[in-house]
């Protein structure tokens, strides 16, 4: 559950590692939503600190049902940096990932991940 | 917060990166609770309901296995035959670089992935426009979603089993899909690229 004011942690390979979120669509974001962010912490990479990008949300501390019955929760709230087009900024994608995101239209951060769940 | 790293579910794949939680749903304490008439009419049917299934498998205890087996052979060759068919549409219209990649055993979500190389905006709505059909008219296999050709060289489409990459060559060499699936088995193909590479080589030399 990301609302504006949320920090998330970048999982990717893109240089940022912290990121704030500054507006999501609805009231909350969950997994495989695009949200806008604001860049907090970064190295050396394709983006830079202060820096305004589009991000999906990959992994919340809030649970996601599953209609198997299943639930799914992580640790963090992490997201995966897209541009405007929707193509991941990094070139791979470091952390989890679930299959929401296929239903999503996500499907090129999921070709990039190799923790699929 | 102190962040938790324990693992609630019994999944040995999540205990090495132990960020995640998972758990499937409360039935057994569901269970523990007094039971309503109709709780305990649906658990009445649910236990007839398995005697009679355990009953019918005494006797066929071989056939749903190979069944199953046969199911999944004919599944897979349903699958590497259209994604074989994709291919020859790709190289029909002049795509580089066609690579098959029978990805089953390297991830879950797919079985067969196919990635080729195009070079302009065109050419890309050219190869979309014909696998679209090609799966619709032929294979019966419907997108739920349309590619539009506006997403900046990749386009993706997901027919379940198999995925196709269509990317530019600048996309290709800066995400390296084939590096990061380098685990899976090449499959190969009824064509010849290469043949195909020379003649547009010496056709364009002539010019």
């Amino acid at each position: 559950m990301i609302i504006d004011g949320t920090r998330l942690v970048v999982t990717d390979n893109s240089g940022a590692k912290e990121v704030e979120c500054i507006k999501t669509r609805g009231r909350f974001a969950s997994i495989g939503d695009v949200i806008t962010c604001s860049v907090k912490k970064a190295i050396k990479g394709k983006v830079s600190q202060g820096q305004v990008v589009k991000a999906v949300v990959v992994e919340t501390k809030k649970e996601v049902q599953r209609k198997d019955g299943s639930v799914i929760k992580f640790d963090k709230n992490a997201c995966v940096l897209v541009n405007q087009k929707g193509l991941p900024i990094g070139t791979r994608v470091l952390g989890f990932v679930t299959h929401e995101l296929r239903a999503r239209q996500m499907m090129k951060v999921l070709s990039l991940a190799a923790r699929v769940f | 917060m102190a962040s938790c790293t324990r693992v609630l579910s019994v999944q040995p794949a999540l205990t090495a990166g132990s960020a995640i939680h998972s758990k499937p749903c409360a039935r057994a304490a569901l269970l523990q609770r007094p039971q309503c008439p109709r709780q305990q009419r649906r658990a009445a049917v649910a236990a007839a309901l398995s005697e009679e299934q355990q009953g019918g498998r005494a006797q066929d205890v071989q056939q749903p296995a190979v069944a199953a087996s046969s199911n999944g052979a004919e599944a897979e060759d349903d699958s590497r035959d259209f994604a074989v068919a994709m291919a020859k549409i790709a190289w029909e219209t002049k795509a580089e670089d066609i690579l098959l990649l029978h990805v089953a055993p390297v991830v879950y979500w797919t079985r067969y992935m196919l990635i080729c190389s195009v070079f302009s905006r065109p050419q890309l709505n050219a190869v979309l426009g014909k696998m679209t059909k090609e799966a619709a008219e032929v294979h019966g296999r419907r997108l739920s979603v349309n590619p539009t050709g506006t997403a900046g060289g990749w386009e993706l489409m997901d027919w379940g089993d198999v995925v196709v990459h269509v990317m530019t060559t600048e996309q290709r060499e800066y995400y390296a899909l084939e590096d990061f699936y380098g685990a899976a088995e090449e499959v190969s193909l009824p064509f010849d690229q290469s043949d195909e590479a020379a003649a547009v080589d010496s056709w364009s030399k002539k010019l």
